[in-house]
């Protein structure tokens, strides 16, 4: 409860924005909106481009700040759209709890890390190992599986963890229960078991590892658009303004998942009132499956991606794939 | 009651929307191209071609020519030329992503064999002149044609101003007709019609394609 007074107008601008979602729902504004955003999305995507080519010789104080500005909102819109990103973390989320601070934690560290991984990408490849841009971009593809992959990987190890944790709360338990044995696996419940100070909590270290993974899996895959500015930014000799760009955009698109990440948790925290009379043993078992079913999701949603990410075109259907140097990762 | 689950149930699709992300923005474009277009027409008035000019988005353009840049032995002009049969073998087997009706019938278009690729501007510019299989006449009929990738990674625009209006000289006669009125109109889609196709997309590879509903028509009205 401490939370919700804290953050009070925080979850009253949540609530306004989620009715007037609702309102849009029922009245058909929904396709419209999202149409909308997309025509925004362009319209950004091309004042963008334009600014950094005609800017990027000779920019002053205030065309970087134009820049920042136009790149975070293209971030705000960019995000509103796809995003396996999105996907894994609300489910994550919503399926093993966590306060505002880790939502908001892992969607602005998920996000930068996707505009980090864009501008290694472009360090690595173009300038220490030569290759043209668009190798460099044609690499997303690459790296992208290997993101799906870590999805996937995480989910497993998410259920992994849910059985265990499933194993302990079917346990038969003795009221006064052995110190060290009784984790509570409950994120918030923390407060009524470990007085201890000496006592380090494996459960923290846990959940920083998986918040790490989560971290891992959704921030490796970079945007290829995102490649393609830095990419650009340097042909035109100026990459510090195609990263600085880039890390605006990583910042608009953290803006918009933590906003996702919010409502999550406040829809879990809305649903975990509900059951508060519940027994006890119930409402933890009740977690350790729902935190099963969240992991099962994550694997099946990592694979499909996985399995569907071939089929998506990665490339101008005009040009022929790069092939002008030697390029390990595409042949 | 009631009332409580259907407001849960309205939180649900919303959210769950947000989560999967919305399938019309899923399929944006990640770069633009900058048409024009000039009708050519025999000595009888006859539509017998399509003289398209195509100006690649600067970023992309600058990626191209970076490439170019990187052969070595052979100069940009053997680069260009190079990259102009590529594109061009590309887009044969689509059809030159152009669709053409005579009053509302498909008219069929032949192959490309004159066009040439230049850099102007940092722009990368292909050029090419796509030929009717039968020569048009458009005395008292509206000739509707569209340019666009049906996979929407390019967006296709006819030459438009900051204020996105469409230049005169993005749609041209090669021979005066009075008669005729060009217009350019913009892509209107029903929002639900590209929202279904774009969930088509997400299992049904490819047909129709997102790029259709977002393609300008451009007009040459006789009638």
């Amino acid at each position: 409860m401490p939370v919700i007074s804290r953050y009070f107008p925080l979850f009253a601008v949540l609530i306004v924005c989620i009715g007037l979602l609702g309102y849009m729902l029922s009245t058909d504004t929904f396709q419209t909106l999202s149409y909308q955003l997309l025509a925004w999305q362009r319209d950004l995507h091309r004042s963008l481009t334009l600014a950094i080519t005609e800017l990027a010789q000779a920019p002053t104080a205030a065309t970087w700040g134009v820049l920042l500005g136009v790149s975070f909102g293209y971030g705000v819109f960019h995000a509103a759209g796809p995003g396996h990103g999105k996907a894994v973390l609300s489910t994550y989320l919503a399926s093993h709890g966590g306060g505002l601070h880790r939502a908001l934690g892992l969607s602005f560290a998920a996000a930068l890390m996707q505009g980090v991984t864009a501008i290694l990408l472009v360090v690595v490849l173009v300038y220490i190992l030569g290759w043209v841009t668009r190798q460099a971009m044609g690499s997303v593809a690459t790296v992208e599986h290997i993101s799906f992959l870590l999805v996937a990987t995480l989910g497993g190890w998410l259920c992994w963890r849910a059985v265990s944790q499933l194993r302990a709360a079917y346990a038969p338990r003795s009221e006064s229960s052995s110190a060290g044995h009784d984790h509570s696996h409950e994120p918030g419940a923390h407060h009524h078991c470990c007085h201890g100070a000496h006592h380090i909590e494996p459960e923290q270290a846990l959940d920083k590892r998986t918040a790490l993974m989560t971290v891992l899996a959704i921030g490796i895959r970079p945007c290829s658009g995102a490649v393609l500015m830095v990419g650009a930014a340097s042909l035109l000799g100026n990459v510090l303004l195609g990263m600085a760009a880039v890390l605006a955009m990583s910042l608009g698109t953290g803006l918009t998942v933590s906003m996702l990440a919010l409502a999550t948790i406040f829809a879990r925290d809305w649903a975990k009132r509900r059951l508060a009379g519940q027994q006890r043993q119930l409402g933890q078992r009740l977690a350790a499956w729902l935190a099963l079913a969240g992991g099962s999701v994550i694997v099946v949603l990592g694979l499909s991606l996985f399995a569907s990410s071939a089929t998506q075109p990665v490339g101008s259907p005009l040009l022929n794939e790069p092939t002008r140097s030697a390029n390990p990762l595409t042949g | 009651m009631y009332w409580k689950i259907q407001r849960f149930f309205c939180v649900m699709v919303v959210l769950s929307t947000l989560l999967l992300g919305s399938p019309v923005a899923l399929a944006h474009p990640h770069g633009w191209i900058d048409l024009s277009i000039k009708v050519i027409s025999d000595e009888q008035g006859r539509v017998i071609a399509l003289e398209q000019r195509w100006r690649m988005d600067p970023f992309y353009s600058l990626v191209v020519m970076e490439e170019l840049g990187q052969v070595e032995g052979a100069s940009m002009e053997q680069g260009l030329a190079e990259l102009g049969h590529e594109i061009r073998d590309n887009l044969a087997p689509m059809d030159y992503f152009t669709e053409i009706h005579l009053d509302g019938k498909a008219i069929d278009t032949g192959d490309v064999s004159e066009y040439t690729t230049r850099v102007s501007d940092g722009r990368l510019v292909f050029m090419f002149r796509l030929p009717l299989i039968e020569p048009q006449p458009l005395a008292d009929a509206q000739l509707a044609y569209q340019v666009f990738d049906p996979t929407y990674y390019l967006e296709m625009v006819h030459e438009a101003d900051t204020q996105q209006r469409i230049n005169d000289d993005a749609l041209t006669l090669q021979q005066e007709m009075p008669e005729c009125a060009l217009s350019v109109k913009a892509a209107d889609p029903d929002p639900e019609v590209v929202m279904r196709a774009a969930l088509l997309d997400a299992d049904e590879q490819g047909e129709p394609g997102l790029g259709r509903y977002f393609a300008e028509t451009g007009l040459i009205d006789c009638r």
